[in-house]
């Protein structure tokens, strides 16, 4: 007869619930803020310098950094945590959301401003412009990014880590807040998909 | 904050034919009322976490209006026409104070009140 060794679970003190783990210190990474400043200063730089080459260089690199990561994070890591243990899912996310919160705002900004002032270089902004209606839909798909970003997932994201923070930090809330992200990633991922069909048809029209 | 995101799309589509302004800043007014509907509304909360409130709400304030003072600076290095550049840092306004009150309210709504 095989032995099989069972690892005993230790029984959890009573009224203890499975061990939540920490995130970081700060909520905010403060570590990644000197890296936030420069691309700033840089943002600051080639727009008032009219820098053509720069406000390429961010508007490409942000905006393709920008989707490429809300198309994995929704459609490869999602479905990848969705398949872990509570614990291993929560100690992910402990770490993961705080990157995002300073990741994410700094790509979005790197990626637009600079693309209206590219756009305003090269006589996109003209409703004369032939493909000005593509433009429009771009406007509408960033609009509509913002919204969930910004009004459901951020929250989202915030409180969690918060939430993460007490002695005894409740469970089936950071679970329903994190449901957002699943039912958000569809939304999300088709508002990518449609940026980069706009993108590259005006670029190559 | 949908207001604001609306008008602003609508100025920024039409942004080289001088439009008409009605559309953007009777938007920004609505969102202006609501905004100041949600802040008294908030505030008249009975035992609410104010201090984490107001931390994450200095913080937030702090990142946006870098994000809204970037969005800002591209359209007065534009020589925007005074009036859409009104227009505009008025909807950039509300939409920082909104998304402020957004993300404070998410997290203090779930905290231990003070």
């Amino acid at each position: 007869m095989t032995e099989v060794v069972e690892h005993a679970v230790p029984a959890m003190p009573h009224g203890q619930g499975p061990a939540f783990p920490r995130p970081p210190a700060t909520i905010v990474p403060l570590q990644g803020l000197p890296i936030v400043g420069a691309v700033a200063i840089f943002l600051v730089v080639a727009i008032a310098g009219n820098w053509l080459w720069a406000l390429g260089f961010s508007h490409v690199v942000g905006g393709a950094l920008w989707t490429g990561v809300d198309l994995f994070v929704g459609f490869v890591v999602g479905p990848i945590m969705g398949r872990m243990s509570i614990p291993a899912r929560v100690e992910f996310s402990a770490r993961f959301m705080p990157v995002m919160l300073l990741l994410m705002p700094t790509l979005v900004t790197m990626t637009l401003a600079p693309g209206w002032q590219l756009a305003r270089h090269l006589g996109y902004l003209d409703a004369s412009y032939p493909h000005h209606g593509w433009l429009v839909a771009s406007y509408i798909v960033v609009g509509v990014m913002a919204t969930i970003a910004i009004g459901v997932l951020e929250p989202a994201n915030l409180a969690v880590l918060f939430e993460l923070r007490k002695p005894q930090p409740n469970g089936e809330l950071i679970a329903k807040l994190m449901r957002r992200f699943v039912y958000t990633a569809g939304i999300t991922g088709a508002m990518q998909v449609a940026t980069l069909i706009i993108m590259t048809y005006i670029a190559t029209h | 904050m949908v207001l604001v995101i609306v008008g602003t799309i609508y100025l920024a589509a039409n942004i080289a034919n001088d439009p008409s302004l009605a559309i953007p800043v009777g938007l920004d007014v609505v969102a202006v009322v609501l905004l100041l509907a949600a802040i008294v509304v908030v505030s008249r909360l009975p035992d609410f976490a104010w201090t984490t409130f107001f931390i994450v709400a200095r913080w937030a304030l702090l990142g946006y209006l870098v994000i809204a003072g970037m969005i800002g600076f591209v359209f007065i290095i534009d020589n925007t026409p005074a009036a859409q550049l009104a227009t505009l840092v008025a909807g950039l306004a509300v939409f920082v104070l909104d998304v402020t009150l957004i993300l404070a309210f998410s997290v203090a709504r779930y905290q231990p009140p003070d």
